[in-house]
């Protein structure tokens, strides 16, 4: 499911998915270990990261600096969350500030259940992947 | 073949943005997707290993859905990135 939402996305609509740069970052890490560990070969590995990337090309990104990184840190102890999923968090919120004005709504993509039960104790829409159904999904992102 | 290109067709055309503080956001918003998509296309060149002006080919490169078939071959279906990724956050 949460391929078939990001592959539906990206092929119609990929100025509407928003990343954070960070995250391109951890993805590439963890399939490095997965080659550094020879579970998958070289060429497999930079194909998978060049199409990483070349997806995130066309997506929105949400820029931090140092500014986001100091807000999020209230959120680490609020929700006990970690690091990257606090910025992410913080992120998304003024994301969601600025789209209101413009009676826009976000929603944030996530399979971490504590991320996704802090997302909507500030008050996001959430969607996990692996939880809905592709007509629930398309009828969310419709809103 | 893409040469390094950038893409504004999910841009609005200016002509259809009167607002002068508008106006100066879409050129702002216009400026980053500039700078995000050079800086990914010298990444993808870095990735791929391409030398000098060879130009970045995006067809070249297998689609997501050829490269979750090739990896199904050597990591379990049910290993999924997203589990490894908050298993790399939790460590």
């Amino acid at each position: 499911m949460a391929n078939y939402l990001l592959d539906a996305l990206l092929s119609s609509a990929p100025e509407r998915v928003v990343i954070s740069p960070l995250i391109l970052c951890e993805t590439i890490f963890v399939l490095s270990r997965e080659h550094n560990s020879g579970r998958i070969p070289v060429d497999l590995f930079q194909k998978a990261t060049a199409r990483l990337l070349l997806e995130a090309r066309a997506m929105n990104q949400q820029s931090i600096d140092n500014e986001t990184i100091l807000h999020s840190i209230p959120l680490i102890s609020r929700y006990n969350l970690n690091a990257s999923d606090a910025l992410f968090l913080h992120q998304a919120l003024n994301l969601h500030e600025l789209l209101k004005t413009m009676e826009q709504y976000l929603v944030l993509v996530a399979s971490d259940r504590r991320l996704l039960r802090a997302a909507e104790d500030k008050g996001l829409l959430t969607l996990n992947p692996e939880e809905t159904t592709p007509p629930d999904a398309e009828a969310l992102l419709r809103t | 073949m893409e040469r390094n290109t950038i893409s504004t067709k999910n841009f609005p055309h200016p002509k259809h943005i009167t607002d002068p503080l508008m106006l100066k956001a879409y050129a702002e918003a216009l400026k980053q997707k500039h700078k995000w998509e050079a800086s990914i296309n010298e990444l993808v060149r870095e990735v791929l290993g391409l030398k000098g002006d060879k130009p970045l080919d995006p067809a070249t490169v297998p689609s997501a859905e050829e490269i979750r078939k090739e990896m199904n071959r050597y990591i379990p279906e049910n290993e999924k990135l997203s589990d490894l990724l908050t298993a790399m956050r939790e460590e």
